[in-house]
């Protein structure tokens, strides 16, 4: 068990290395991603912006909060950006082409090898970046003095976010294995991301529980800004602890039914 | 008349694909339904915590009627077609069209508004169908000759757009992958053209400078005509700048296309 967790970190330094090279081979495009995300870094910040200069509370929270809370989905981006996205889109437009016949022999984990291999450098610069302004800035004006505890709860919770964020956001991409064009539904699953972008509490009752306990895409970003204000109710501490473990084996066990699928001729 | 029919072939072209991509179509709205209900919630939120009925010179109605307006209309206007020019040009398909009797500009621009036909059809009945729920539900108030007027606008600001994409897809002749100014390009137009907030956010400063460019006349616009924030004449020089825009850029994309076909070597970029 030992030896392959190692194994495995050996083999991800390996991702990251090449992930590396390769992507700093082509500089123009590597320039030109940070560009690009700035621009959408800006349109982030736009809701900073507005509720700064409004004013008003956003789901109870201040417009310092809030961008606390802009600052939280910022880094989360960068890193479901960095680690997860790419690899999610090659690996449906690699089961639509049969790509994956001679990944299966290798000796490695398939899940492992397909979701985590390419490593995006160029687009979380921005983010890290603006979101750790944004947390710094935010903090300070907050005055927040955070207990050892809730920020140990922040960082479990933001653990946690980066499991649901890949458990979730991987699920539509499997449907690769039955459906030969995926686009449709990977886009309107990537738009679901941009639910992050402002506290759950601007939505009414029901969708909130939609969103924390059926499709728990609230999970990711707000359980670590509720950690750290130590607004948690116990119903979402033990949730919050216990939805990645149970998203973690249901992807798994998901991609065991998937893979079976898999004809090695698309489809 | 030749002429003319070979460009009315060519929209129905475009017709055809628009039915035949028609799952497309409807991705793209329900993806544009989501960022309307993030925003939806977070005005409701704001306005309902506000000391001010009035932000930004929008009451809340009002600005419920821009962003849900302005989520169909930036969906509806979007273009796509700058990944097809550039994909002719580095690969060199577009020698064809330099040997065709038909011009690839005027080929470009009415395959897309014949693939936005159907679209154009389907927002104006959604379009419809919103405005009389707002008005029931939150006594949003609306001019009928103001809502038909933006109707009538809404082509322009299709060409507009159109042209303006155009423009940017010549970028291509100089570079082998043309995506990054694509995509750095539409969120910026998304963001100047009033597309996900109006332009009143950013202040007086900043909206007086974009004022000056041609992104807001395809989305600020027209909608500032439905939610009543204009008069006759500001409608009238509108519609002439919304002219003078689609030439002045066509004419720039026409300098831009003569320089880069001196670089085009139909062989890739």
């Amino acid at each position: 068990m030992f030896t392959e967790i190692k194994k495995h970190f050996k083999i991800y330094g390996h991702f990251l290395k090449y992930s590396i090279m390769e992507q700093l081979e082509y500089r123009a495009n590597f320039i030109l991603g940070i560009i690009v995300e700035c621009t959408w870094l800006c349109t982030k910040l736009l809701y900073v912006f507005i509720t700064q200069s409004t004013g008003a509370l956003v789901g109870g929270y201040t417009p310092d909060e809030i961008m606390l809370y802009v600052g939280v989905f910022m880094i989360l981006t960068a890193l479901y950006v960095g680690l997860f996205s790419w690899n999610f889109y090659f690996f449906s437009w690699g089961v639509s082409r049969g790509e994956l016949d001679m990944i299966m022999v290798k000796p490695v984990s398939l899940q492992f090898f397909m979701t985590t291999r390419y490593i995006n450098i160029s687009v979380p610069i921005p983010n890290i970046i603006g979101g750790t302004a944004l947390i710094v800035i935010a903090w300070g004006r907050i005055g927040l003095e955070a207990s050892i505890r809730n920020i140990l709860f922040f960082i479990l919770f933001l653990f946690g976010g980066m499991v649901v964020t890949y458990a979730l956001f991987l699920i539509p991409h499997l449907s690769a294995f039955w459906t030969i064009k995926t686009q449709g539904i990977t886009e309107i699953s990537s738009r679901m991301w941009d639910f992050n972008n402002m506290p759950m509490q601007i939505y009414n009752k029901w969708w909130q529980r939609l969103g924390v306990f059926f499709i728990p895409v609230f999970v990711i970003t707000n359980f670590p800004v509720m950690a750290l204000f130590n607004n948690m109710s116990l119903l979402h501490l033990i949730w919050g602890f216990a939805v990645p473990a149970v998203m973690f084996i249901g992807i798994r066990l998901f991609w065991k039914v998937a893979i079976s699928k898999y004809s090695s001729a698309g489809g | 008349m030749k002429g003319i029919s070979k460009y009315t072939t060519v929209v129905k072209l475009g017709i055809q694909e628009a039915v035949e991509y028609r799952i497309d179509f409807l991705f793209n709205m329900i993806n544009g339904c989501f960022t309307v209900f993030i925003q939806f919630f977070m005005w409701t939120a704001i306005y309902g915590t506000s000391e001010n009925d009035v932000l930004y010179g929008f009451s809340y109605p009002q600005m419920m009627v821009y962003i849900i307006m302005a989520g169909i209309l930036a969906n509806v206007t979007s273009t796509g077609f700058e990944y097809e020019i550039a994909d002719d040009i580095r690969e060199g398909t577009l020698s064809r069209f330099l040997v065709q009797p038909i011009a690839y500009f005027p080929y470009r621009t009415v395959l897309f508004l014949g693939r936005k036909i159907l679209a154009f059809v389907v927002i104006v009945v959604v379009s419809a169908v919103t405005l009389t729920v707002l008005h029931f539900t939150l006594g949003a108030e609306f001019a009928a000759m103001n809502i038909l007027l933006t109707f009538l606008i809404v082509p322009l600001s299709l060409l507009l757009n159109s042209v303006i994409f155009y423009c940017v897809s010549m970028a291509a002749f100089w570079m082998t992958r043309a995506w990054g100014v694509f995509q750095g390009m539409g969120v910026i137009s998304m963001v100047l053209s009033g597309g996900i907030f109006p332009l009143d956010v950013f202040g007086e400063t900043a909206k007086s400078i974009f004022m000056l460019l041609p992104f807001q006349y395809v989305v600020y616009f027209p909608l500032n005509i439905i939610c009543g924030n204009m008069n006759g004449n500001d409608i009238l020089f509108g519609i002439a700048a919304q002219i003078f825009w689609i030439v002045a850029v066509y004419g720039l994309s026409r300098i831009l296309w003569r320089l880069g076909m001196k670089k085009y070597i139909a062989a890739g970029g």
